[in-house]
């Protein structure tokens, strides 16, 4: 039977953390309508769970870790499709393009591209600003692991903007 | 050139440009509480507010008493050791310099005192590296780079056998000629070659392993939503992953309740295992075809503290295993010492659990010695304790080295045995005697650290630098 229905702790808690759950989990399925459907999920799951922490802190831990998942699972669920039909390379509109020349939106671009684990680990660092040790904590991983995933993620991102910069000097 | 600084600057302005792409959803939060409200709550007991309350209450006294006794403790050089084993003091030796090689020593292993390999990944983005030195570190070769995935999970070697398993499995590379050549392995056929857990993927030695494994099939029920979960299976090899054998699939959200995502995979032999999720232990003895929740007496925690297993069970027989807990303050407490990395991880205590009945009973909780002010570092875990039998045990924080010989009931500290900039971590230990640790210093807090490969030959009472590629 279902021993505590009362949802006045969790209530502000969504009012609080919903919009960067949606933030996280977008930068991660990079789809609006996914990372919306992942949220909900998500808000459900560690709302079921009766372990789940209610201090703000450990409750937003905990919902990330659960929205990494259900990210994960979505990709998953993508590389069944990628075996049956490989995407084509994203058309670049030009005009875009030269949108895209200022730094930040390239740099974003960039982040977009890069592997779903190393996003996730340059966003909480860098987009949310947290700690090494936040940021390995609310991954899962090892503080040094994150450390270099973090580092080698901005050798890609580096290399990234270094070969754009050339093309459009190419150009 | 785009120096590291300026991406980390420009990566920070990002996110304000982010924000701004990603717009608030007006309605996503009645969205959220309309399916929390047809969400039925599994059973289980939520701490209350007031409860909380009540244990914060309790714990801000702990904290600040704790604090003033850490204070206390370091003015007076007082370490705090667990009753009641006796604790002998070693004199300080003289001090091998701090670290200042080029080259990042984020593992080691060595077969003897001669023969070793380290991971080596270089602090600006390089390519981390294998090494090898067959001369006690003289010099060193580098073998292969460990490339075209995830970092360094585990390494392996027994004779000329090697294996190198990154996080997930991937990759993973083999030798059987010392190192000369590596062989890239596969995975098991899964939807997407990463597994379920934190820590999917373990070798018992560079021949047998076992692999949590997600598969191609998806079922529905209230906890997986209209996403769905995939189904699991654990995967077991012998030959270094060049074949692997499936068992039966499982739900992993019904055998592994709370976390499912999170855990870590060990296996004793083919039959028992062990998934550790927080302070939850699952056990198998039927090789992963079904598992149960093993009963664990966690050591007594505060509201605002976590107990979590350290490490799942290590065995050095059929019988004789141990685990190891750690419980401390969630939050970021304090930071005395430059040689704490930064972290602010609040010093922690470790507890030893053993068996000697193959894991069917753990015995437990025992404290072990908490280092001073430094305690161990939250998010180093395990490598910061080193088990080489039922015995002897080393543990190393900050700059010191604690020390037991028959198995936790006698310890000895040996305290600043490197210079106070110098953080020790991963201790390695061929014998009682001959032993390798990775020494670590930050010269800045933007900067990365840097690490030194040391080694004791009388237990770890003296070190002395080894040298390192590039150092």
């Amino acid at each position: 039977m279902v021993k505590d229905e009362d949802r006045s702790w969790f209530e502000p808690l969504v009012r609080t953390l919903s919009h960067p759950a949606l933030k996280y989990a977008q930068i991660l399925v990079l789809n609006t309508d996914i990372a919306q459907e992942i949220v909900q999920e998500a808000f459900a799951r560690v709302w079921a769970s009766p372990r789940t922490p209610s201090r703000e802190e450990e409750f937003r831990r905990w919902l990330y870790r659960t929205i990494a998942n259900l990210a994960t699972d979505y990709h998953r669920h993508q590389a069944i499709g990628a075996r049956v039909a490989l995407p084509s390379p994203p058309y670049e509109d030009p005009i875009k393009r030269v949108e895209e020349r200022d730094q930040r939106q390239m740099l974003l671009e960039a982040v977009k591209r890069l592997s779903p684990r190393a996003r996730q680990a340059v966003y909480l660092r860098y987009f949310e600003d947290r700690s090494f040790a936040e940021t390995a904590r609310v991954l899962g991983l090892p503080q040094v692991t994150v450390r270099v995933m973090v580092h080698r993620a901005l050798g890609k991102l580096r290399e990234r903007l270094e070969s754009r910069s050339t093309d459009e000097v190419a150009v | 050139m785009i120096t590291s600084r300026e991406l980390e600057s420009r990566l920070l302005a990002s996110a304000a440009l982010y924000d701004r792409e990603v717009q608030p959803i007006r309605d996503l939060d009645r969205r959220i509480m309309a399916r929390v409200a047809i969400t039925p709550k599994a059973e289980g007991r939520r701490p209350t507010l007031k409860r909380e309350l009540v244990w914060s209450t309790v714990l801000a006294a702990a904290v600040l008493g704790l604090a003033i006794a850490v204070v206390v403790g370091i003015r007076s050089g007082i370490l705090h050791q667990p009753n009641p084993a006796p604790v002998k003091q070693s004199p300080t030796p003289s001090l091998p310099p701090a670290p200042g090689a080029a080259v990042f020593v984020s593992d080691t292993f060595f077969v003897s005192s001669q023969v070793g390999w380290i991971e080596s990944d270089a602090s600006a983005g390089h390519t981390p590296t294998i090494y090898k030195t067959t001369d006690g570190g003289q010099h060193w070769q580098a073998q292969v780079q460990f490339v075209g995935g995830n970092a360094l999970q585990q390494m392996l070697f027994q004779g000329n056998d090697g294996l190198l398993v990154g996080y997930d499995g991937n990759p993973t590379y083999r030798t059987t000629d010392g190192g000369a050549h590596w062989q890239r392995m596969s995975l098991p056929q899964v939807v997407s070659g990463e597994g379920g857990g934190a820590e999917p993927i373990w070798f018992k030695n560079p021949y047998e392993g076992w692999y949590f494994g997600l598969l191609p099939q998806t079922y529905y029920d209230n906890l997986c939503g209209t996403l769905g979960c995939s189904f699991a299976a654990i995967f077991h090899t012998v030959d270094g992953g060049a074949h692997w054998t499936q068992l039966p699939r499982f739900k992993p959200t019904d055998a592994f309740p709370n976390g499912a995502g999170h855990g870590q995979l060990r296996f004793r032999d083919d039959l028992n295992g062990w998934f550790v999720v927080g302070s939850d232990l699952y056990a198998t003895h039927d090789g992963g075809k079904s598992w149960r929740r093993a009963n664990l007496k966690l050591p007594a925690i505060g509201q605002n503290e976590q107990a979590r297993i350290a490490e799942p069970p290590h065995f050095f027989n059929n019988q004789q295993g141990l685990l190891v807990v750690r419980s401390g303050a969630q939050s970021n407490l304090f930071c005395l010492t430059p040689g704490c990395y930064k972290t602010n991880a609040p010093p922690s205590t470790l507890y030893l659990y053993t068996t000697n009945d193959s894991g069917d009973h753990w015995a437990g909780p025992a404290e072990l010695p908490t280092i001073g002010s430094v305690g161990f570092n939250e998010m180093y875990g395990f490598g910061d304790v080193f088990f080489l039998d039922a015995d002897h045990y080393w543990m190393v924080a900050g700059q010191t080295v604690v020390t037991t010989t028959d198995g936790g009931k006698h310890w000895t500290i040996h305290t600043h045995v490197v210079l106070p900039s110098v953080s020790l971590s991963r201790p390695d230990f061929l014998s009682t005697t001959q032993g390798w640790v990775v020494g670590t210093s930050q010269p800045s807090a933007q900067a990365l650290p840097e690490t030194a490969l040391y080694r004791t030959t009388d237990g770890g009472a003296h070190w002395v630098l080894v040298t390192t590629p590039g150092s």
